[in-house]
């Protein structure tokens, strides 16, 4: 597929029972092999579906939030099997199979360090008025706090070469872990790239995210207090 | 000796000796203690002669005595507060690192017993 690369897909999922079968059966159909789920403490059968789907599933004993996933992730895949390339997807059908291609691609043929999907670059992407509000001010707000400059700094289809890989260090667990790795993107000095993705937002995943209007208020908190305390 | 004095005394030496105990068994660093022996010695000195405390309130720009010494509570929560905050965050990332090792030492044995 993509000239000879080991590339893992990670999927951190809470809760994703509904979703998730459908959107392991689409990668899979795609030819991605190497998928790696993260059941982050579900209370519903998001880890059977997984594996019955073909997924290799790492489960947390408790539900430890996204970032925490992530982090399992990562340094599983990285410790075990050595990936040129990992590419986070979101369990909940957000993400089209056809955006990873794109961000594979500024990495493999340009030797980007991390690649990033960006829902408002070419603005394709239709979302409730409310939440594009709040994540263009969270926007803005990590830019100042991270010195950098990004169209959308949430969004959980990114792609990692090994460089990426090896230095990014996820701190917080939780949703916040967004704002960790751009934080660490300046830090670590590593070669970035935004790409133009589509979201997708169902009844479902827009379901799953009614708390995520105040998340953003918190994420906003715990960065300043990081910023305080580093 | 007001009844109030005697309760101040004596929640003084409840408090120093917790802190000279968690000291001695090594829970409390030398500096941590230090840090309270001198809060709680400026309690007694402000129970045993308030008017030291208008001495200091003229120091900070103050009027009254008791002015100062709610002031300089208030600083001493907030920042007791915060420390708490650090090592709840501590507790919390170290939580996180274990739960991530289980996690991954549990896939490891079941890949290899498969």
């Amino acid at each position: 597929m993509q000239a000879n690369k080991k590339i893992y897909i990670l999927i951190p999922a809470f809760n994703e029972g509904g979703k998730i079968g459908s959107v392991l059966a689409e990668l899979k159909n795609a030819g991605y092999e190497n998928i790696f789920v993260v059941n982050d403490g579900s209370k519903d059968d998001t880890e059977k579906i997984a594996r019955e789907a073909g997924a290799e599933v790492l489960n947390h004993i408790m539900n430890l939030g996204q970032g925490a996933a992530l982090r399992t992730g990562l340094e599983y895949i990285n410790e075990k099997y050595s990936p040129d390339i990992i590419v986070t997807f979101d369990a909940d059908g957000q993400h089209r199979i056809e955006d990873i291609a794109k961000i594979i691609e500024p990495i493999i043929k340009e030797d980007f360090d991390i690649v990033l999907g960006s829902r408002f670059l070419k603005n394709k992407t239709k979302m409730p008025v409310l939440r594009k509000i709040i994540l263009k001010a969270g926007i803005i707000f990590t830019n100042l706090l991270s010195n950098i400059k990004l169209t959308d700094t949430h969004n959980g289809l990114r792609a990692l070469n090994k460089k990426a890989i090896d230095s990014i260090e996820i701190t917080h667990r939780k949703m916040e872990h967004a704002s960790d790795i751009i934080d660490e993107i300046t830090k670590k000095k590593l070669r970035y790239k935004e790409v133009p993705v589509e979201i997708i937002y169902s009844e479902y995943s827009i379901g799953k995210g009614t708390n995520k209007n105040m998340d953003f208020i918190k994420i906003g908190i715990k960065m300043i207090i990081k910023k305080i305390t580093e | 000796m007001t009844l109030l004095k005697i309760l101040t005394v004596a929640f003084i030496i409840f408090a120093a000796s917790r802190a000279y105990l968690r000291f001695k068994g090594k829970s409390l660093s030398i500096y941590a203690l230090i840090f309270w022996i001198i809060i709680w010695l400026a309690t007694l000195i402000f129970v045993f002669d308030p008017q030291i405390s208008d001495a200091i309130a003229t120091l900070f720009g103050l009027q009254r005595g008791t002015d100062t010494i709610f002031f300089l509570a208030m600083v001493l929560l907030f920042y007791l507060i915060f420390r708490l905050y650090i090592k709840l965050d501590i507790i919390d990332k170290d939580l996180t690192r274990l739960a991530i090792e289980i996690s991954k030492k549990h896939f490891k044995q079941k890949s290899e017993d498969e």
